[in-house]
């Protein structure tokens, strides 16, 4: 399946910095395989942020996991397609190169501050040896005064005093910003935050976001920015990729998605959220669970749980391409029936009480 | 709690009317010592609930929200006896439970169950869910042979489960049935109450509105009451009748639920609601987002006067030394626990310029 070549979307605007084709991830569990990335394609463009949003198993984190190999080698990990970064295919690059790219000029956040961190070294010398390891000549001083200086940008207070503290020393909120730090040491090209609020409460995520789109702006990085959370994306994401069991589902422009979504997954997770600014009447949940990836459902993967299909065959036996939806030419579904999208939107909304999608409300 | 009898408790006196007061907590204290390692001294003590006052009527749903560490829990296992409380008092249908004797309590917890997080951790991996669901009927001595059996049936075709399911365990489910079966277990003894401590918060999205909707149809049609504690405002406005929200042991701001996220008076809630990200881009940059500088202060030294003055953007001088009192102030008839608690509009948020202690929100 290769429609990649003449997407319209993939090839609008800037040139991509990291240009995603076909990739597939499958994982050798005993007695079975896992396919976890079902040939995803997709464009990073300088200084957006992408999001990436799905439920647990969709495949989002393996995803990123598979573009820097950061996936146990073959045969536990099979990794396939290319991922091609500043002309390199960062998938068949020696390790020597891809170490001095990884950490350097694409970072990664992770969603667990509290784990991610050496416990026994202090927070300063972590993120210095971020920095050394890719500057062997770098003076002892401007290190510490580079690490002040990042600890100051992310917002850690007094980070003179905190440069020599240790991970248990920082609060929940305080060790997601020194992991900040860390990521923008080597001023990247590209942050991947791999949900980076999820472990920290609400207040505290609030000051995370703020600060992820403070650092978009000073440094112009591109930003993957991986969650569960739709609220998220809508409020800080440029772009969206909605995975569904492995296959990137729906992408587009955030407004384009949320106001007019085009694929009954993306509206199916629309309407069983709880709105804080409105009162639901109902719920509306995704019948089932997710399918398990050692045996994924024929045709269109979400066809069990969809209601769209109505039993039709064509669901249950092809599988969907992403094709352009919605009339925008961003705007790509990978759903046979998304010209049907409208009057289920609307019928969706009988049930519920509000129309589910963006901008319905005042 | 782990003897187990086989003399059926006292049957509870047959369910209240909706709307009559199920539950009433005063002045409810839970304060946590700190003891040294070596010398065994009371260091201090962590005030982790520090008198709060809550009412639940019958078939109605009360929310506990706050951050982590807040006292929600707690509050929430103490309501149950689960963790005895310092101080205070918990009634349930008029009867004090903090004095009761073990029996008694026993089968007043008949009325009360828990549901509690995380399904994975809090279901035994070595029971069958038959043996899950009828081992409070075992305790209880209620039931006995095939009407015990026809029980378990019956509770877990009232939570989508089927019958067939009894005989598999825990690991053969995923989460999202897993907490159907705590609630099954939950609801075996026919409780009046039910105490749900983050019961959505494991679950994806999806499965989350699933349990959202089973509860919902089980308040109907069991005419049950729920605390509901959670950290998720969203499921909070969409499945309570009356909020309190808390911040370091206290109660801050308490009401009806749409009085409380239409007009929130304490600037913690304003803060806390203004957080949550929603899913709607077309709005963006045009609510305000306050973005409070730090984090909560630990519970052991909690700040002196009103707990919330070291992060707020209105804190004065009275803040610091006056612990506010949790009255209403605007005759809302949702009373708050700020001195100078008001209505959200521009004038009462920060903004760029504001003053020092509140962390300017960056321009969207």
């Amino acid at each position: 399946m290769d429609v990649t070549a003449d997407r319209p979307s993939l090839t609008k605007g800037a040139d991509p910095i990291l240009s995603v084709r076909n990739l597939e991830t499958t994982f050798a569990v005993r007695n079975s395989t896992i396919k976890a990335v079902r040939d995803v394609s997709f464009d990073l463009r300088p200084g957006e942020i992408l999001g990436v949003v799905g439920e647990s198993g969709s495949g989002k984190s393996a995803t990123v996991n598979s573009l820097l190999r950061l996936l146990p080698p073959p045969p536990t990990a099979v990794t396939t397609g290319s991922v091609v970064y500043g002309g390199e295919d960062l998938l068949t690059v020696p390790a020597r190169r891809l170490r001095a790219i990884r950490g350097k000029e694409i970072s990664m956040i992770f969603q667990d501050p509290s784990t991610s961190f050496n416990p026994v070294q202090t927070i300063g010398w972590q993120i210095a040896e971020a920095i050394k390891v890719h500057d062997r000549r770098i003076s002892r001083t401007a290190v510490r005064a580079r690490v002040i200086e990042l600890l100051t940008m992310v917002g850690v207070p007094s980070p003179q005093v905190r440069f020599g503290q240790f991970p248990h020393e920082y609060s929940g909120g305080m060790r997601q910003r020194a992991m900040i730090a860390m990521a923008l040491a080597n001023s990247p090209k590209i942050i991947i935050a791999d949900e980076p609020t999820t472990a920290l409460d609400v207040t505290i995520q609030a000051q995370i976001l703020d600060l992820l789109e403070k650092v978009r702006t000073e440094t112009q990085a591109a930003t993957i920015l991986i969650t569960h959370d739709l609220g998220i994306i809508a409020e800080v994401a440029d772009r969206v990729l909605v995975m569904y069991a492995g296959k990137i589902v729906e992408s587009g422009q955030v407004r384009e998605v949320f106001t007019d979504p085009q694929h009954p997954y993306t509206l199916g997770l629309l309407a069983s959220l709880p709105r804080i600014d409105t009162a639901m009447e109902e719920l509306l949940s995704i019948p089932g669970q997710p399918p398990s990836m050692s045996s994924p459902p024929s045709g269109c993967a979400f066809h069990v749980r969809c209601k769209l299909t109505q039993g039709r065959d064509r669901c249950r036996q092809e599988q969907p391409a992403l094709t352009a939806a919605g009339g925008s030419g961003s705007h790509l579904a990978a759903c046979h029936f998304s010209d049907e999208m409208e009057s289920e939107a609307i019928s969706i909304a009988a049930i519920v009480g509000t129309d589910v999608r963006a901008g319905t409300r005042p | 709690m782990t003897s187990l009898t086989k003399q059926p408790t006292q049957p509870p006196t047959g369910p209240l009317p909706v709307g009559a007061e199920l539950l009433r907590v005063e002045g409810l204290k839970v304060h946590f010592p700190i003891r040294s390692r070596v010398l065994r001294r009371t260091l201090g003590q962590v005030q982790a609930v520090d008198g709060i006052d809550l009412s639940i009527a019958a078939g109605e749903t009360l929310g506990l929200v706050g951050e982590s560490g807040c006292g929600k829990s707690t509050t929430g296992l103490a309501v149950l006896r689960l963790i005895e409380p310092t101080a205070g008092s918990v009634a349930l249908r008029g009867q004090e439970l903090t004095t009761m004797g073990k029996t008694d309590l026993r089968s007043a917890r008949r009325d009360m169950q828990i549901v509690l997080q995380d399904p994975y951790s809090s279901l035994n991996p070595r029971m069958t869910v038959r043996g899950i669901i009828s081992e409070p009927l075992e305790v209880h001595g209620l039931h006995t042979g095939a009407g015990r059996r026809k029980k378990v049936d019956e509770l877990l075709a009232l939570v989508g489960l089927e019958a067939s399911h009894a005989g598999r365990f825990p690991h053969e489910f995923s989460g999202g049935q897993r907490q159907r079966i705590a609630i099954a277990r939950a609801l075996a003894l026919d409780p009046q109450l039910l105490v749900l401590d983050e019961p959505m918060s494991a679950l994806d999205v999806s499965i989350q509105a699933q349990i959202v909707n089973l509860l919902k149809r089980l308040q109907r049609e069991l005419s049950l009451a729920y605390l509901l504690i959670s950290h998720d405002l969203s499921v909070v406005r969409h499945v309570c009748d009356r909020l309190a929200v808390m911040y370091l042991g206290r109660i801050v701001e308490t009401g009806r639920t749409d009085d409380v996220y239409n007009r929130p008076t304490h600037p913690y809630t304003q803060a806390l609601l203004s957080a949550v990200p929603q899913p709607d881009p077309t709005k963006r940059g045009a609510r305000r987002r306050i973005i409070l500088e730090g984090d909560v202060p630990s519970p052991d030294h909690p700040p002196a006067g009103c707990r919330f003055h070291t992060r707020c953007w209105r804190a004065q001088e009275l803040c610091r030394e006056e612990s506010p009192a949790l009255i209403d102030r605007f005759d809302h008839g949702h009373p708050s626990a700020c001195h100078f608690a008001a209505l959200a509009d521009a004038a009462t948020v920060p903004s760029a310029d504001a003053e020092s202690n509140s962390e300017p929100p960056e321009p969207e």
